[in-house]
Parts: structure tokens; C-alpha cells; sequence
């Protein structure tokens, strides 16, 4: 099995930084800035202790990555800051998720990682009020047609994006972790409950647990393939976060009661497999028997990560699959018909 | 897919591509020793340029990428065009090492004049002209000030000429070799200027800056006119053509305005290019 470059150097960065060529730095140098990943190499390197040890132009590379990283996390607790008096006056939870709860709880997997947008979850019914409070703290939300403003609503898991009208942050405010489309049943109230306070603040983040239960549904149950192995990155580092706080065995209670046992599975399983990680033999005896393993699933992962026409092949069955779960199919034959049908509509009406 | 790659300080870049003749079009830009036929294995590259078709077949056009990242396509005619636009984009986009501001630079005597000017404002032009009358060449397009020294470090590249500074640089210079002269591009017509001897060989020395001028080619205005410039307006100007200002935070500001205090800088008027070059030779010499 051949494994991408950023995966094995995350897997086992001693033995990479000992035995790579020049050749190797440069295409992980690439795979790295594609990926915006850049500064997360230097923070794994800093992790082990390697910096000092890199070739020059390595090095290079992970200052400017951290440079920008830097300039990224001051402008996210800037925007966190924003929010803050405005959250304050709201009377139920704002949970952060994603890159902004990563970051605002401090965790390893925040080291050097970029994000584009903050991602905050409230209850379904409170979404008005926050949507008032974002309007009056300057987001706004562009105009759309009033059949993509019910998809969102009603069939996905968030409001459209807002937008801040003089800085353009990007803000997803989300009432569920999944789209609603695909008819999952996943108990949301049970985020909440997991969610603690971020000190000093009135924004909370949800339990480590729970943070990688959102990257695994997002992982597992999706027909992107771009950011496969950034995703798996981020799993990897989440779970040996929850490897090292001895909370593997929660992670599998709250996935279940959550109702994602079959991602949080799965993800376990190419966790071990990539990144050649010893899960603890309880975990592994579960993960043995359940029920919930997806081999053709995860082979078609694998599959993807090495270039090539079988990649292509997987990465068709891929999206095919990752839609199945987004969406049910009749949701998704209807959202087919209504969308060709405005696209013919509008077409018809385009001057000649 | 056969590579090779370019030493330019302080960045060097590996080439895969597809195309016959890009390797033989660029050894008349760049010097021997900076455009090497092949990669070096030993070395580790800050980037790695795949500059290839997709599909077979001679009409379809060439796709300037790095990594997962594409830049742009290209028709065989305006290969080297889009190959130094892609290049300055790999620099503007990723490099974070210099504060890099949008301009030209060149040096004499050991100081440097920084030439920041948007499009049209004959910035190419004069920074050609000065490279033809001796001074040295830093870069045509991109100002990069090392942070811990304030030293500015030169990237010699090629010097692009457009449109009407084409018959301008021929009409000051007769007999200077004008190379890949390519009409139809985003920017009308573009050709290249070989940088001279002085500049390849000295692409590793930095060099202190003295003089900030901003050139404005105005036909209808005096021959040649020069003003001073308010200190803070040169350094919004300087910060808003940064590449990499917002990156740097209050270092960038630190920096710029360190850099404004210890310049003169001028605001240069000009239509009549023999008079604006006298002028400032006077003024800065």
C-alpha cells in the first residue's frame, strides 16, 4: 500500500526527517502548501523536537507557514472578540465547532492549522434570535432564491453563510452537525449537553469526543476528495489527543448515543491502518466486531490517495456515495428536478 | 517529464514540462549559471513548477501549476509570458520570508532606489532605462525587504517590457536585444530585457535603501517635474502595494515606517524620458 508523503511524515516524523532525500522535502514542500499544511509541519516537527535538525530550506518553509499562521489566529480571536459582547446577551449555548472550537480550546490539532470561516452551532429554534444578534454585531446574508434559502433551512444543516460587511469574515451558523437530507437522526441536543465554556468567554466548544465525531461524520459521510488527507490529518491528531486522555472508550458511548457510530468506526480503522496506529485492545476488540465497518468504504479511500486511474474510479464511487448519505434519494431526486427545472427557466428567459 | 530548474536568489524553482522549447526560450533571459538544464538532486526546492499540457494534441495549452494549485493556461505563443507571470505569483502568494512591497529596485553606489508605481506609470520602462545606463538591477517587480535587517534582497528576473516602453527602451538603446516579443496577451504586447552582467552577478548583495520615487509618465504635464512626497503618504502607498503587509502585522508597519524614515522620497512627473533621466541622475547621484 502506497501512502502519501504528508501521511507518513505525520505518522512517524523522526524516522521521515531522517531518511528523507532532497527530492522528498521538495514534493512535501509542495503537498504541504497545496494543503495549507505548511505551518502544521512545522508545529510537528516542533512537537518531536526536529526543527533544529531540518535542512535549511525546510525550515524556511515552516517560517513562512507559521508566519501566516500566526497572522490567521491573531484574526480569528479578533473576530471571537466581536462576537463575544454580542454572544453574551444571548440566553442559550453558542458552541464553536471545527477550526475556531480547535483553536479556542487549544488543541494540538489547532498547531499550525488555517481556517477559512468560523463555524458556530446554536438550537434550531434559536436561530433567528442569533442571526438578529450576527446582524447587528455586521453580518449579513446575500440574497438567494427562495429555493436555496429552503435548502438550506430544510434540508441542509446550517443558515446560508454570513458575511461581515467591512472585515468579509465568513461565518456558518449551524443547527445541526449533518445535513438533514439524509435523514440520519443524529441526536444534536447531545453536543450541546457535551459542551463546555471556553474560559472567559461566553462561547463554548464541544468535548473532545464530540469534536471528532463532527471531523469523522464530515470525513465518512462526504463526496469531496481534495482535502482526504488533510481531513485524515486532523483525525489523527484528535484522536491521539483522546488516545492520550484515555477517552477512546467515550468516544465510542458518545458516538453511539449520538447515533455516527459507523464514521467514528471507520475513521478508527484507516487511522490505524495509515498512520500504523496501536489502538488500545479493548477499542480494537469493538472495532473487530462491529457492525458498523464499512471495508468497501474504506478501500475506496485508500484507493484515492495514490495517483492513478483506479484513483479516479474510487474517487467517482466516492462522490456517488458521499451524496447517497447526504442526501435521501428522494430529497435528492427532487432537489435534481427543481434545480434543472429553475436552471431551464432561467435559460429560457436569457435574451437571444 | 523532463525537468530543470532556476537559481534565482533566494529562491530556486524546479520545471516540469512538456514543451520543447521553453528551456532554449528562457537561456536568453536568464545567465548560464542561474538556468540549469536539469534539477540538482541534492537540492531541496521552494517550488516545484509543472508547466504541461493536459491532454495530447499541439492546439491544447500549457497549464502553469504547483503543487495542487493552478495559476493559469497558455498558448505555445505566449509560453514565457505566462511562465514569469506564474513565477511571480508562486513568489507573491507563498513567500513570507521578505515583506514584499510591488515595485522596482535598483541600486548604485551602494544605495538603493525603490520604484513603486501602478501599471502604466512607466516604472518598467525607467527601471530598464537606468539598468542600460549602469545601474545595477534588483528586480523589475517585486521589493523585498529582509525584516531583520532592512536590507532589501535582490530577485533578478528578467526586466517585462510593454506595449509602448517596447519602442521606447529601442529608440534610447538602438541594437538592444528585445527577446520574445509576444502581441494578444492580458497585457497587450509584452517582450523581455536580459538583465545585465552587473545584476546576475551580484544577486546575492543586498543593498540599502536611500530613495523612494514614484514615476507618472503624463503626456500633457511638464517635460519633468518633481515633488517631494509627505512621508506618511508614501508609507500607505507602500502598504497598500504589499504583497504581504497584512501577514507581517505591526512588524510590516514597523518596518515600512522605518523604512520611509530613512528615505527621501519623491513624487516624478515626467513625458519628455531623456530630461526625467538627467533630473534624477542629478538628483540622486
Amino acid at each position: 500500500m502506497l501512502v502519501p508523503m504528508l501521511i507518513r511524515c505525520f505518522r512517524d516524523p523522526q524516522t521521515f526527517q531522517a531518511t528523507a532525500t532532497a527530492d522528498c522535502w521538495t514534493n512535501l514542500l509542495q503537498q504541504a502548501r497545496s494543503l495549507g499544511l505548511t505551518a502544521q509541519l512545522r508545529a510537528l516537527f516542533s512537537r518531536h523536537q526536529l526543527l533544529q535538525d531540518l535542512p535549511d530550506t525546510v525550515q524556511k518553509h515552516c517560517a513562512w507557514g507559521w508566519r501566516y499562521y500566526q497572522k490567521q489566529q491573531a484574526s480569528l480571536f479578533y473576530e471571537l472578540m466581536q462576537l463575544e459582547p454580542w454572544m453574551a446577551a444571548a440566553s442559550y449555548s453558542c458552541v464553536l465547532l471545527k477550526g475556531a472550537a480547535y483553536q479556542a480550546a487549544g488543541l494540538t490539532v489547532s498547531e499550525g492549522r488555517l481556517y477559512s470561516d468560523i463555524d458556530m452551532l446554536v438550537e434550531r429554534q434559536q436561530l433567528d434570535d442569533c442571526k438578529a444578534k450576527l446582524f447587528f454585531a455586521g453580518f449579513f446574508e446575500p440574497a438567494m432564491s427562495a429555493y436555496d434559502k429552503h435548502f438550506y433551512l430544510e434540508l441542509s444543516h446550517e443558515n446560508p453563510p454570513l458575511y461581515h460587511v467591512k472585515r468579509g469574515t465568513a461565518l456558518d451558523l449551524h443547527f445541526a452537525l449533518f445535513p438533514l437530507a439524509g435523514r440520519k437522526n443524529l441526536a444534536t441536543g447531545r453536543v450541546f449537553a457535551s459542551a463546555g465554556a471556553i474560559a472567559g468567554s461566553c462561547l463554548q466548544v464541544p468535548s473532545l469526543s464530540y469534536l471528532y465525531i463532527h471531523a469523522a461524520i464530515h470525513f465518512f459521510w462526504q463526496e469531496e476528495q481534495h482535502k482526504l488527507v488533510k481531513d485524515l490529518i486532523d483525525l489523527d491528531l484528535l484522536y491521539q489527543q483522546l488516545a492520550d486522555g484515555q477517552l477512546l472508550q467515550q468516544l465510542l458511548t458518545d458516538a453511539k448515543d449520538f447515533g455516527a457510530l459507523e464514521p467514528v468506526v471507520n475513521t478508527l480503522l484507516l487511522i490505524e491502518q495509515l498512520f500504523c496506529r496501536q489502538l488500545p485492545a479493548d477499542i480494537t476488540a469493538q472495532l473487530q466486531h462491529s457492525v458498523y465497518r464499512r471495508n468497501v468504504a474504506r478501500a475506496l479511500v485508500v484507493r484515492q490517495l495514490t495517483p492513478g486511474v483506479n484513483a479516479k474510479l474510487a474517487a467517482a464511487l466516492w462522490y456517488v456515495r458521499g451524496y447517497r448519505h447526504k442526501m435521501h434519494w428522494r430529497v435528492l431526486t427532487r432537489h435534481i428536478w427543481i434545480k434543472s427545472k429553475v436552471a431551464w427557466q432561467q435559460r429560457s428567459k436569457r435574451p437571444r | 517529464m523532463p525537468l530543470f530548474s532556476l537559481h534565482t536568489p533566494p529562491f530556486t524553482v524546479r520545471v516540469a514540462t512538456d514543451s520543447s522549447t521553453l528551456f532554449d526560450d528562457l537561456t536568453a533571459l536568464y545567465a548560464s549559471d542561474v538556468l540549469r538544464q536539469s534539477s540538482c538532486p541534492q537540492h531541496i526546492y521552494d517550488f516545484h513548477i509543472d508547466y504541461s499540457r493536459r491532454f495530447s494534441g499541439k492546439s491544447r495549452p500549457y497549464h502553469f501549476r504547483t503543487g495542487s494549485e493552478h495559476f493559469r493556461m497558455a498558448d505555445a505563443h505566449q509560453l514565457i509570458p505566462t511562465f514569469e507571470w506564474g513565477l511571480n505569483w508562486c513568489v507573491s502568494a507563498y513567500q513570507q520570508q521578505y515583506l514584499a512591497i510591488h515595485a522596482a529596485v535598483l541600486e548604485k553606489d551602494g544605495k538603493a532606489l525603490i520604484m513603486p508605481a501602478p501599471p502604466g506609470s512607466g516604472k518598467s520602462t525607467l527601471c530598464a532605462l537606468l539598468m542600460l545606463r549602469g545601474w545595477r538591477l534588483l528586480s523589475d517587480e517585486m521589493c523585498l525587504i529582509d525584516p531583520t535587517t532592512g536590507l532589501l534582497q535582490p530577485y533578478v528576473r528578467p526586466v517585462s517590457l510593454k506595449n509602448a516602453s517596447i519602442a521606447v527602451i529601442q529608440q534610447h538603446q538602438p541594437g538592444i536585444a528585445v527577446f520574445h516579443r509576444t502581441p494578444d496577451t492580458e497585457k497587450g504586447t509584452v517582450a523581455y530585457l536580459r538583465p545585465t552582467d552587473i545584476s546576475w552577478q551580484q544577486a546575492n548583495l543586498t543593498a540599502k535603501p536611500a530613495w523612494i520615487v514614484f514615476p507618472a509618465f503624463q503626456p500633457t504635464a511638464e517635460p519633468v517635474a518633481v515633488f517631494t512626497m509627505p512621508k506618511a503618504d508614501t508609507l500607505l502607498y507602500l502598504a497598500q502595494n504589499s504583497f504581504n503587509y497584512a501577514v507581517f502585522g505591526a512588524e510590516g508597519f514597523k518596518l515600512l515606517s522605518q523604512l520611509v524614515e530613512n528615505t527621501d522620497s519623491y513624487r516624478l512627473e515626467y513625458h519628455n524620458t531623456e530630461q526625467m533621466l538627467a533630473l534624477l541622475e542629478q538628483l540622486l547621484c
